[in-house]
């Protein structure tokens, strides 16, 4: 009886082995070879490397479009997830607490990952961040002046950043979820060494709950190198390409632009960057995370 | 085991299928792909449904989409070869989109071209091949809201006229809606596309040189340019324009609050394409055609145009006799047919096809003609055909609106228009990459 059912396994996974292939690993493949191919018209001739010698060469057009967007990307990344760890880090900290009506404000907090980066929450977001939008209308009441977000580098990206750090909520409760699991004893003992609240947060709290660090560093940095949505939607890369992140210039180059070649060989840099980034936080955790035996 | 692993499979096939499934293989069934607005949705709708009534042995299947996107769609499509049988293009897509690999040559389908201009296929046509038949021509013009101008008392001509025809009377003007109510211009916020062709024929009025030459390079030099930028600050500083872009971000010119406030006087834009505005302004404003502004009253010069849109045939219909039949019917049909014409109406611009025209003139209870799409065209021509008997032709270039070569103008004409450089860096920014950049997207 048991015997029979060993493909039940198999059967279950099958659907999740079809979408992989056909979604994941053939898209993954053909846009490595695409990246290798020119095709003009429906003539598609083998050119080696020459796409990905085309992109990094600075002098073109499209090689200084490629460095704007990988600048723009850097810099969206290495500010949104920090701010990300951050801000679900200590929403965690207080949720954490025993205090009365803690489960409303736990929905609450998870409540903009729910709705997520859709295009109704991101258009409702560009109309918060207008130069006629929402805060302004507010400065306006107070006898300020109005800030024109999105009609600034600065701005814009202040914009698309806080969209994705707004949507905290499941970082928020898979630490939420660790700092349960620090042992109470752990506490009691630097409390009675004399250590404070802070201090125990430093010297206790964080380095139990490193392993989650390093797993949510690792998603939300794999994530926001790909980001899309509010880049495309909120500020369409601009004012002055300021916005334009990788994902961005990919599909202008490969569906607006028709170019799929020199798109694929785009993602592929973008494949490789995100993997470097990966190893490296890998590789660094040996000197900073705490694995309890 | 075996069972579940066949409808696995037979799910993978339908997947797979499905993902291919494109342009009809069935002879009768003529898929039809376009863009456009709820208007143009409907009466496309309805003159197909005509269509298959007039002619059962036919089926059409219609593929709606909005502007946005239908581009990368088709890009994506052609890839693949799953494109429509007739699709609807912008006519520089003929060139950007290798048109001479994917579109049917149209003398082929021995459609008649006999009743259009003789030279409204030319820009369709590479390799003397015809790869698209001409919808109808569009140019960038004005168009004002005559009630805000009116609400200012801006009158010309001893209070005759409301609406300005030199550039000086619109600064006079955008100073006096804006010296009234300082959130308020005579035209407002205009994007760098817009800015560009306002510049561009600026430009050729005071020089008569459209923006590329016949060698394919930048005609204007960079004092030339610098005039051009210098003159849309003028119009800032007089009230025509806002101050700068940073003052109102919003991306889209029909559903812009300023505009549907009635605090932006006009707009230019293709002529084919203003019923989006008309449509979200309220009732009591009243749009109206303004034309090119110009230098010197009675002037007639700055018009550029080019073909508004037109409709492709897959190349894949060349193989069966009996689909180019089927789609040779249904294009003379959505061009020629008087029913069919009387319901799509104006709403893709108005045709240079002799026979549609007198058509469209004919319909009883539309009065097309009054419609500010066809004001629009006939300003546009006779602006057009007046310069060219001055042996000036301002026709849009076909890689003018390539989507990487847009960049090298409107990207530093964006950040002018945000005031972070001014008119001598923004022309040396064009100066420096407009040549190269178009010599190479052209070789590609």
């Amino acid at each position: 009886m048991v015997g029979e059912k060993k493909w039940v396994p198999y059967v279950l996974l099958l659907p999740w082995f079809i979408g992989f292939i056909l979604f994941k690993l053939y898209p993954f493949i053909s846009a490595f070879l695409l990246s290798l191919y020119e095709k003009r018209g429906r003539v598609s001739t083998f050119v080696g490397l020459k796409n990905f010698e085309l992109i990094f060469d600075s002098s073109s057009y499209l090689g200084s479009e490629f460095m704007n967007a990988l600048k723009v990307t850097f810099i969206y990344v290495f500010v949104t997830v920090p701010l990300i760890l951050i801000v679900s880090l200590l929403v965690a900290y207080i949720l954490a607490l025993k205090m009365k009506g803690i489960g409303f404000f736990r929905t609450a907090f998870y409540m903009p990952t729910v709705l997520g980066a859709n295009v109704a929450i991101i258009i409702l977001w560009r109309y918060i961040f207008e130069y006629n939008g929402l805060i302004n209308a507010g400065l306006k009441l107070i006898g300020l002046q109005p800030i024109s977000f999105l009609g600034t580098a600065a701005g814009a990206m202040t914009s698309i950043v806080l969209l994705r750090v707004w949507q905290f909520g499941s970082t928020m409760l898979i630490f939420l979820n660790a700092l349960k699991n620090v042992p109470e004893t752990l506490y009691e003992a630097a409390t009675i060494d004399g250590a404070g609240k802070i201090r125990q947060f430093f010297s206790v709290t964080v380095p139990m709950i490193t392993p989650i660090i390093l797993f949510n560093a690792v998603m939300r940095l794999v994530e926001t190198f790909q980001v899309f949505n509010g880049p495309m939607l909120i500020t369409n890369g601009g004012p002055e390409n300021s916005t334009n992140v990788l994902n961005k210039l990919i599909y202008d180059i490969a569906f607006k632009g028709g170019d799929l070649n020199i798109g694929s060989a785009m993602s592929w840099i973008l494949f490789v960057i995100i993997m470097v980034f990966t190893v490296m936080i890998f590789r660094s955790s040996k000197y900073w995370v705490h694995y309890q035996d | 085991m075996k069972k579940l692993l066949t409808i696995a499979l037979l799910l993978v096939s339908m997947v797979v299928l499905a993902a291919c499934n494109g342009g009809s293989s069935d002879d009768n069934t003529i898929s039809f792909a376009w863009w456009g607005t709820s208007d143009r949705n409907i009466a496309t709708y309805q003159a197909i449904e005509l269509f298959e009534a007039k002619y059962p042995q036919y089926k059409v299947k219609g593929e709606q989409s909005t502007w946005n996107g239908y581009q990368q769609a088709l890009n994506n499509k052609l890839n693949r070869g799953t494109e429509a049988d007739v699709f609807q293009v912008n006519y520089n897509w003929i060139y950007s989109m290798y048109g001479k690999d994917y579109f049917m040559d149209l003398t082929e389908l021995g459609l008649d071209f006999s009743k259009y201009p003789a030279d409204e296929h030319t820009p369709l046509t590479v390799d003397g091949k015809v790869l698209g038949l001409s919808v109808s021509e569009t140019g960038y013009i004005f168009y004002l809201n005559q009630k805000l101008y009116e609400d200012a008392n801006v009158s010309f001509d001893g209070g005759t006229r409301v609406i300005p025809n030199t550039w000086e009377e619109l600064m006079t003007a955008g100073e006096l809606i804006n010296g009234k109510d300082a959130t308020k211009y005579a035209i407002g916020r205009l994007d760098a596309q817009q800015v560009a062709i306002l510049m561009f024929s600026y430009l050729a009025q005071i020089t008569g040189k459209n923006v590329i030459n016949d060698q394919n390079q930048l005609n204007f030099t960079q004092a030339e340019l610098v005039q051009g930028f210098n003159f849309i600050t003028d119009l800032r500083s007089t009230g025509v324009l806002i101050p700068s872009n940073a003052i109102d971000t919003h991306l889209d010119g029909p559903t812009n609050p300023n505009w549907t406030a009635q605090k932006y006087g006009g707009v230019l834009q293709w002529n084919t394409a203003i019923s989006e505005y008309q449509n979200t302004l309220p009732e009591s404003a009243n749009l109206v055609m303004a034309g090119m502004f110009q230098q010197q009253s009675g002037q007639n010069s700055g018009m550029y145009k080019k073909v508004s849109m037109a409709y492709a045939v897959s190349k894949r219909v060349e193989s069966s006799d009996a689909k180019q039949t089927a789609v040779k019917t249904f294009i003379e049909f959505m061009t020629t047919d008087p029913e069919a014409v009387a319901i799509l109406g104006v709403d893709r611009g108005v045709s240079s096809n002799s026979t549609t025209q007198t058509l469209l003139k004919a319909v009883e209870g539309k009065n097309f003609e009054q419609s500010l799409e066809w004001q629009g065209h006939t300003v546009v021509q006779a602006m057009y055909n007046q310069q060219l008997s001055n042996s000036i032709e301002l026709y849009i270039h076909p890689y003018y609106e390539h989507n990487t070569f847009r960049a090298i103008y409107e990207g530093p004409i964006e950040s002018f228009l945000l005031n972070n450089i001014n008119a001598n860096e923004a022309s040396s920014r064009i100066i420096q990459r407009f040549n190269t950049e178009l010599a190479r997207i052209m070789a590609d």
